[in-house]
């Protein structure tokens, strides 16, 4: 029974200097917390002036322009000077070059002039000797062709006028020959007609008569 | 018994007419009007009077007309085509010819034909004979007609 | 023939038509008529007389025309006559002598169509053999001139190929080819003289044609008017091969005309004379101390029926039979000829002894090789020798079809035989035996040498074993052609 009350005390004191640390720790903790927190605080304090952050970089940009237009316009200035000089440059070669061509252009120009009249000149006589000859030609071959036409239409006229002479004799001889047709086939109609007319009554009657006894005689009736 | 009738026929005409008198007759046996009026009014005058005759000896009626018909109808035709109108006396001649010479059954069946001029074309029981001048003139006509062309050519040459 | 008023003058006798019976005319007059003279109408139409009664004159028109009763008839004293000569080599005519493409005929004179059958003193022994180029039929089925041989199968089963086969193998050979063609269509008939004139065999031949829509006059005398023309050629020496194509259209005709003349009809409608009508026209044909008439009549039966009235009646006239089978037909076999029912009565007296040991022994394979055949039905196991048999069965089979533009000589079938049998072709495909075999007939047909090679054997062999044996030992005979 001593033990178990020994033990008991000791863990009970164990028990409240645990719970003791425990406390000082939450307070030590909960006073940093408190330090942080004031210090935040004046961080954001600082940060209340927003504005004057702003006028700061729009100082500072405005400095970095200035800066840049001043360079810039410095190295325009060169670059102009620059230009200049060499347009004067070019202008002059320009010059120099087109002069030169000028003096050739001019050169050449004066030649073909005096060799283009030259030829010119000498044209109308080459002309005039070709065309005389060419319609020395001409003249020739069309009194030929003049000649054979004329003789083919001759000999066409010719050959025509038998032909149609011919053609009308074979009409002729057909026509004829329809005429003697038609003269026969009248003729047989007339004859045929004439007969039948003039044969009598007692005529026919005596034919017919005939007829039966030759029928007789041949032993048809 | 039928002779009077048989003399009379000459034509397939004839035939027809006294058939058809001979069937107003038949009729006429049974109906009110009887047959003498008929005989008297629809009927030929020498047909009334030859009937009247052979009646006396034969009875019957109907049965002497119906045979009478048979025996038209088994008349055997000779068939005659001449070239002119015959007249009554031209009739009598043939007919008789015919009659004399091949007895008393056959009656002339006369067709009129003007291209065959003159003559006649007889044809009886299938036989066929050709008489008439149209034959006899196209061989006339053939053999002339060689003269004739000579004669139109020298026609041609004067032209 | 004259024109109706000459013929009117010259007899003098004259009819007058009664009644018009389609093709038949009743005329009165006429007294002097006997059966069988030619008559002339008024019309121009021609006609024969038919029958005699007491008052009318029975006449059978040849033409289409309708005619008027009462129309005239003239009676031209002797009966019917066709032109007949050398003339008429080449040229397609109708029944009555008139060119079918009107140009006019030359080196003819007239012949009278009704002629008694020449008699038996006249006759003689069929000796010359009769190739066709139809492998089947010349090794089975062996034809001879002068023999009549019907051939007879259902439509479509290729007769008429088999016939044009056999008159390019014969026009080769000098024959005088005569084809009538009775009642068949227009176009058909266009076909087939296009056909001979494409082969250049036209020279040879003469073709006497009446179409469907002729007069049954017309078609009932197809047949004697092509009969007539033969005998001339016979006449002169020639041999002659005739093909009547179709006698059983002819029969219809004939039955057609019989009933509207009021005969009494007998079996089938047909009149009572059919059998004398088609005798009395295949007793002209034959083997004559001068030339030969070989005789083709063509029939045609129904669903493979040959116990038809028409057949039965063709057959007893003729010398044997060609059957076209529409089985074999239909199973591909081109020629079609069934070989266990044809009969050649006089083919094969004609043969060589070789030929006939080839044509026995094939026989009686054929017969074996059937019976196989049923065994593989019944699905019984296939030892060697059965396998044997149907291996050269089938290898033979496609020897035997031909196509129809195609013909072989006999030699040159007896020798690829010979080669089947002695086991050449043992190892080789059927596509390939096909070219193998046509490789050997054009060597044949074109090689002399190797002709004069394979003449000479056969004709020196005088059994089908000795050839065989021969052809084993020497298979360089055969081989050398196929590299």
């Amino acid at each position: 029974m001593l033990n178990l009350e020994s033990t008991l005390i000791y863990t009970v004191i164990l028990l409240i200097v645990a719970l003791i640390l425990l406390l000082i720790a939450v307070v030590v903790g909960y006073l940093r917390l408190i330090n942080k927190y004031l210090a935040l605080k004046q961080g954001g304090d600082e940060q209340i002036d927003p504005k004057v952050l702003l006028a700061q970089a729009q100082a500072k940009s405005q400095k970095i322009l200035e800066d840049a237009y001043s360079e810039s316009k410095k190295i325009m200035a060169k670059s102009q000077e620059f230009l200049v000089r060499e347009e004067g440059e070019i202008a002059k070669e320009l010059g120099k070059t087109t002069q030169t061509y000028l003096n050739v252009y001019s050169k050449t120009l004066d030649d073909i002039n005096t060799n283009s009249t030259k030829v010119v000149q000498a044209l109308p006589n080459e002309i005039k000797t070709f065309v005389v000859t060419a319609i020395d030609d001409f003249r020739l071959s069309l009194s030929q062709e003049v000649a054979k036409v004329a003789n083919q239409t001759s000999q066409a006229l010719k050959e025509g006028y038998i032909k149609a002479q011919q053609e009308v004799e074979a009409y002729k001889k057909e026509r004829l020959r329809q005429i003697d047709e038609q003269a026969l086939k009248l003729i047989q109609e007339v004859t045929r007609k004439v007969l039948g007319k003039e044969i009598s009554l007692e005529e026919h009657e005596k034919l017919v008569l005939k007829a039966l006894e030759e029928a007789k005689r041949q032993g048809i009736l | 018994m039928y002779s009077t009738f048989l003399s009379k026929i000459r034509t397939k005409e004839d035939i027809q007419k006294l058939i058809n008198e001979i069937e107003v007759i038949l009729q006429s046996l049974y109906q009110k009007q009887g047959v003498e009026s008929v005989l008297k009014a629809q009927v030929r005058a020498w047909v009334s009077q030859a009937l009247e005759e052979d009646w006396k000896s034969a009875p019957n009626k109907e049965e002497y007309l119906i045979r009478l018909k048979e025996v038209l109808n088994g008349l055997k035709p000779l068939s005659l085509t001449i070239s002119f109108e015959p007249t009554e006396l031209s009739l009598e001649k043939l007919s008789y010819f015919v009659k004399q010479n091949l007895g008393g059954n056959i009656y002339l069946d006369i067709n009129y034909d003007p291209r065959l001029l003159a003559g006649a074309i007889i044809v009886y029981q299938g036989r066929y004979l050709d008489m008439s001048l149209k034959k006899a003139y196209e061989a006339e006509f053939e053999r002339s007609k060689v003269e004739i062309i000579k004669l139109l050519e020298k026609t041609h040459e004067r032209l | 023939m004259r024109d109706f008023n000459f013929y009117l003058e010259q007899i003098g006798e004259i009819g007058f038509i009664e009644e018009v019976v389609h093709s038949l005319v009743y005329s009165s007059g006429l007294p002097s008529a006997h059966p069988n003279e030619v008559v002339v109408f008024e019309t121009g139409d021609v006609g024969q007389v038919f029958s005699l009664t007491k008052e009318h004159v029975e006449i059978l028109l040849f033409s289409n025309n309708q005619l008027r009763v009462g129309s005239k008839v003239a009676r031209c004293g002797q009966t019917l006559e066709v032109p007949v000569g050398t003339g008429l080599l080449g040229r397609s005519i109708d029944p009555l002598g008139n060119p079918l493409d009107s140009r006019a005929l030359k080196d003819i004179r007239f012949s009278p169509i009704e002629v008694a059958p020449p008699r038996i003193t006249s006759r003689r022994q069929v000796t010359k053999p009769l190739p066709t180029g139809v492998t089947l039929v010349d090794l089975v089925v062996p034809l001879a001139m002068g023999q009549r041989q019907l051939v007879i199968g259902d439509r479509k089963t290729g007769k008429t190929e088999f016939l044009l086969q056999t008159i390019m193998t014969q026009t080769k050979l000098g024959t005088v080819c005569i084809y009538a063609v009775i009642g068949q269509k227009q176009t058909d008939i266009k076909k087939l003289s296009e056909f001979l004139e494409a082969e250049k065999v036209i020279e040879n031949t003469v073709v006497v044609a009446s179409d469907s829509s002729s007069s049954s006059g017309q078609i009932y005398l197809t047949p004697y008017t092509a009969m007539t023309i033969a005998e001339f050629f016979r006449d002169i020496g020639k041999d002659v091969l005739l093909i009547l194509d179709d006698m059983t259209t002819h029969a219809k005709t004939y039955r057609e005309i019989s009933l509207l003349a009021k005969r009494f009809p007998g079996r089938s409608s047909y009149p009572g004379d059919i059998f004398y009508i088609h005798a009395r026209l295949f007793e002209r044909a034959g083997n004559f101390k001068k030339g030969s008439i070989t005789l083709l009549p063509v029939a045609e039966s129904l669903l493979g029926d040959l116990s038809g009235y028409i057949q039965t009646n063709l057959m007893a006239m003729t010398d044997g039979h060609i059957f076209f089978d529409i089985d074999l037909y239909n199973q591909g076999k081109r020629p079609a000829v069934n070989p266990f029912l044809s009969v050649t009565r006089v083919g094969h007296q004609t043969q060589t002894p070789l030929e006939r040991d080839v044509s026995r022994e094939l026989l009686s394979f054929l017969v074996t090789y059937e019976r196989m055949k049923q065994f593989l039905h019944f699905g019984a196991e296939v030892g060697d020798f059965a396998r044997n048999i149907l291996g050269l069965g089938s290898r033979i089979d496609s020897f035997f079809n031909q196509k129809p533009e195609v013909t072989i000589p006999i030699n040159a079938n007896i020798l690829i035989l010979s080669g089947l049998w002695a086991g050449i072709w043992n190892e080789t495909k059927i596509n390939e035996l096909t070219r193998e075999i046509e490789k050997i007939v054009l060597a044949y047909q074109t090689e002399d040498l190797f002709r004069k090679q394979v003449d000479e054997i056969i004709s020196r062999t005088t059994s089908f074993s000795d050839l065989v044996t021969n052809l084993r030992r020497n298979k360089e005979i055969i081989t050398n052609k196929l590299s």
